[in-house]
């Protein structure tokens, strides 16, 4: 388990397999992946067997709350997604992906803390150099949260997303380990 | 056949693949490659069934003179993206003799017009680590790609290690409404 301020990582489990199912295929979510198709079961207990657990060049983990949310009675809840793919281990970088799929936990700064505990994890315990991310332009919400973050924008790619009839920019951005090192020591 | 001006890409054949590895192993090329690994004859020989015989996400052309049907190199427009309608150009011209600033343009111009007019793609984009290699007449890779029409989007800060160190890149792309037959 990782644990940040606000939430906690977990590896993902088979039974959550179609609460992140269900995330995944939400069209709210689905327009800011690079995944295109409806998933089904059984591509999701497929990518449970492989991409989730067995392949050295990726890690999943599913984010739970760390307090009860206010106003009810709940203990913790599961409310996202989140991952370090495409882990390149000689040059020790990483793509990050992070997704709140639970719509009340919007808005509460979750997403960032688990991002943060993730990246964190990249850092510290599996020696990365370099975490990067790459943003649809028009999931601005997440672009100002990854940038509060620490993140820096590399590179616009025009026109590389098509999405509802047009071409859309994608945006790259990375942060190094001593700036996230510097970052934390701020804090 | 892919028709340039001095000369023309073909298909990979397997009796290419020899001389493709070493170019591919020299070091001199390779420190400008994502690869890193030193490359043998088989894996070699699964990288073109794979790659160059089963899946058209690749394009994997040698690059041949047309007076003398001599093979000089290889290139290649990959990571084909058939929804988003982009790919990646690449290209060596392994034969040090033939890396000129002329045969440098005949091939990229060839394989653009190839990706946009055939492959009916919208987005041709390189990557090319921060280098003078092909530093000819004072002309830098940058040279090459603005003159084709490809815009710089940005820098990939330290994207490979080597010879001891991080090395960043350069991603340049040209897009379909940019382009234009220069010949």
């Amino acid at each position: 388990m990782l644990i940040g301020e606000k939430t906690y990582l977990t590896c993902v489990q088979a039974s959550s397999l179609e609460k992140l199912r269900e995330w995944r295929n939400n069209p709210k979510i689905k327009q800011f992946m690079r995944e295109y198709r409806e998933i089904n079961e059984e591509m999701q207990k497929k990518w449970f067997e492989t991409s989730a657990h067995n392949d050295k060049f990726q890690l999943h983990f599913e984010i739970w709350t760390k307090e009860p949310p206010l106003h009810t009675q709940e203990k913790s809840k599961l409310i996202g997604h989140c991952s370090l793919t495409k882990i390149n281990w000689t040059y020790r970088s990483a793509e990050f992906g992070v997704l709140i799929g639970d719509e009340d936990s919007h808005g509460q700064g979750l997403g960032s803390d688990a991002l943060n505990t993730l990246i964190g994890h990249g850092f510290l315990q599996l020696n990365l150099h370099k975490v990067i991310g790459e943003v649809f332009s028009y999931n601005e919400r997440a672009l100002s949260a990854f940038y509060a973050l620490g993140f820096s924008k590399e590179c616009i790619l025009r026109s590389a997303k098509f999405f509802d009839g047009k071409y859309h920019d994608v945006i790259l951005i990375s942060i190094l380990e001593d700036e996230w090192k510097k970052l934390q020591e701020k804090k | 056949m892919i028709e340039g001006k001095k000369i023309y890409l073909s298909a990979v054949e397997k009796e290419d693949l020899s001389q493709l590895l070493k170019w591919r192993n020299d070091p001199n090329n390779r420190r400008f490659y994502r690869e890193y690994r030193e490359l043998n004859l088989q894996q070699q020989l699964k990288w073109w069934e794979e790659r160059c015989c089963n899946d058209d996400s690749w394009n994997y052309f040698t690059i041949r003179l047309k007076q003398s049907e001599k093979m000089i190199g290889y290139c290649g427009l990959t990571y084909v993206d058939k929804i988003n309608k982009s790919a990646e150009s690449a290209f060596e011209i392994g034969d040090v003799k033939y890396r000129t600033k002329e045969m440098i343009l005949d091939v990229l111009e060839t394989k653009l017009r190839y990706g946009f007019e055939n492959m009916n793609l919208n987005r041709i984009w390189i990557e090319a680590f921060n280098d003078k290699f092909y530093c000819i007449d004072n002309w830098t890779l940058d040279s090459y790609y603005e003159k084709l029409g490809f815009k710089n989007e940005g820098q990939k800060r330290d994207v490979a290690f080597k010879n001891g160190r991080y090395v960043s890149s350069n991603i340049y792309a040209c897009l379909k409404e940019e382009w234009e037959p220069k010949c």
